[in-house]
């Protein structure tokens, strides 16, 4: 019988393999999957959370193995793990926020994952704008935050600006 | 009846749960089951071992990334395919904007099978690269001119007409001996 569908019998060709195990190439480049908060229940911080542990292991690694690190850039790296850890210690993942708070929050996500995703390629030698931007995004997050009244009013913290991010030179190690 | 797609493959709602939370061997259980469609699909389609290889890992990157978007009312490995073509197509522009030297089709043919397996490779490689993608898309994989279109972002028309000149042009290049029906001659 005629087969309209596949006249020339293309589905007897049989499945090809690949000639290389692609899975630990997949592996390498994935970061862990996480929910998108704004989309789904917004529990952002949840995944905020899961991106900064990932990155903040990478930090450590950056600082672990690499002696080229200029002073100045390890003291933004450094700088970056610790706005991290004051995003960790006032995290809740079972807070909601609001429609527009969510939204914010997730494209300063999308920011944070550009930004370490380009760092991954980026020699040291050139990294310092990277983590300047790294340094203003994470200020932003903080700043949502504490438009919720979540961050203590003792927690101690540098005022950044999106417009001078050369103040944070000034921070102290 | 045509057969099932060869992506046609449950995967149990837990691993794909279990992939969302970033369990790394829920993600590996998933590739293992879809790779070889996967790879097939975009072999078919771009005609070359390196771009299939980019294919397949840019699937399965855009898959785990994205897991939140499926929606789960459809089955899985739907949504797994439509990625897999867009990366697919995708990859197939990239490709005409940088003219480079493609790969002999008939290397990557399985040949130890009877005739008939080579001459289609084969003969798949010989069609432009949009009718090869329609051809494939609409006969293996069962998709509609209308889901074709919407992939190339062109009208079901485009999607007729591709797969009209790759059925005439497949059976040119299987068939060349095929005599060709034409008017009788009156004769004197």
């Amino acid at each position: 019988m005629r087969n309209d569908r596949d006249p020339l019998n293309l589905q007897s060709l049989t499945l090809e393999s690949p000639p290389e195990d692609a899975w630990p190439a997949i592996e390498s480049r994935l970061t862990v999957p996480r929910r998108r908060p704004a989309m789904h229940g917004r529990y952002w911080l949840a995944a905020a959370a899961t991106l900064l542990l990932s990155a903040g292991l990478a930090l450590m690694l950056a600082l672990r193995t690499d002696t080229t690190i200029s002073p100045e850039l390890g003291q933004w790296i450094r700088y970056s793990m610790d706005l991290e850890d004051q995003l960790r210690s006032v995290g809740d993942a079972r807070t909601r926020y609001r429609g527009h708070e969510a939204l914010a929050v997730t494209e300063l996500q999308l920011m944070l994952a550009a930004v370490d995703a380009e760092l991954e390629f980026t020699p040291p030698a050139r990294q310092l704008p990277l983590w300047k931007q790294r340094a203003v995004v994470l200020n932003d997050l903080l700043a949502v935050q504490a438009t919720r009244g979540w961050i203590a009013a003792d927690v101690p913290r540098p005022v950044v600006t999106r417009s001078s991010p050369s103040t944070l030179v000034a921070y102290e190690i | 009846m045509m057969k099932p797609s060869k992506f046609a493959k449950d995967v149990e709602p837990g691993v794909i749960r279990h992939a969302l939370e970033g369990d790394r061997h829920a993600c590996e259980a998933i590739y293992r089951i879809f790779e070889r469609p996967v790879y097939t699909l975009a072999l078919r389609i771009c005609q070359c071992d390196q771009d299939a290889m980019d294919v397949l890992q840019e699937t399965f990157i855009q898959v785990f990334t994205r897991l939140h978007q499926f929606a789960g009312d459809a089955p899985f490995w739907t949504w797994l395919r439509k990625v897999a073509v867009n990366c697919s197509l995708a990859r197939l522009r990239k490709r005409r904007q940088m003219p480079v030297q493609w790969s002999d089709p008939a290397s990557t043919a399985v040949t130890n099978d009877a005739g008939i397996q080579m001459d289609l490779t084969t003969a798949l490689g010989k069609l432009p690269a949009d009718a090869r993608a329609v051809v494939w898309l609409y006969d293996v994989e069962g998709l509609t001119h209308k889901e074709i279109a919407d992939q190339f972002g062109k009208s079901i028309s485009f999607s007729k007409t591709q797969l009209s000149r790759a059925h005439a042009r497949l059976r040119d290049l299987l068939e060349p001996n095929r005599e060709i029906p034409c008017a009788t001659t009156a004769t004197p």
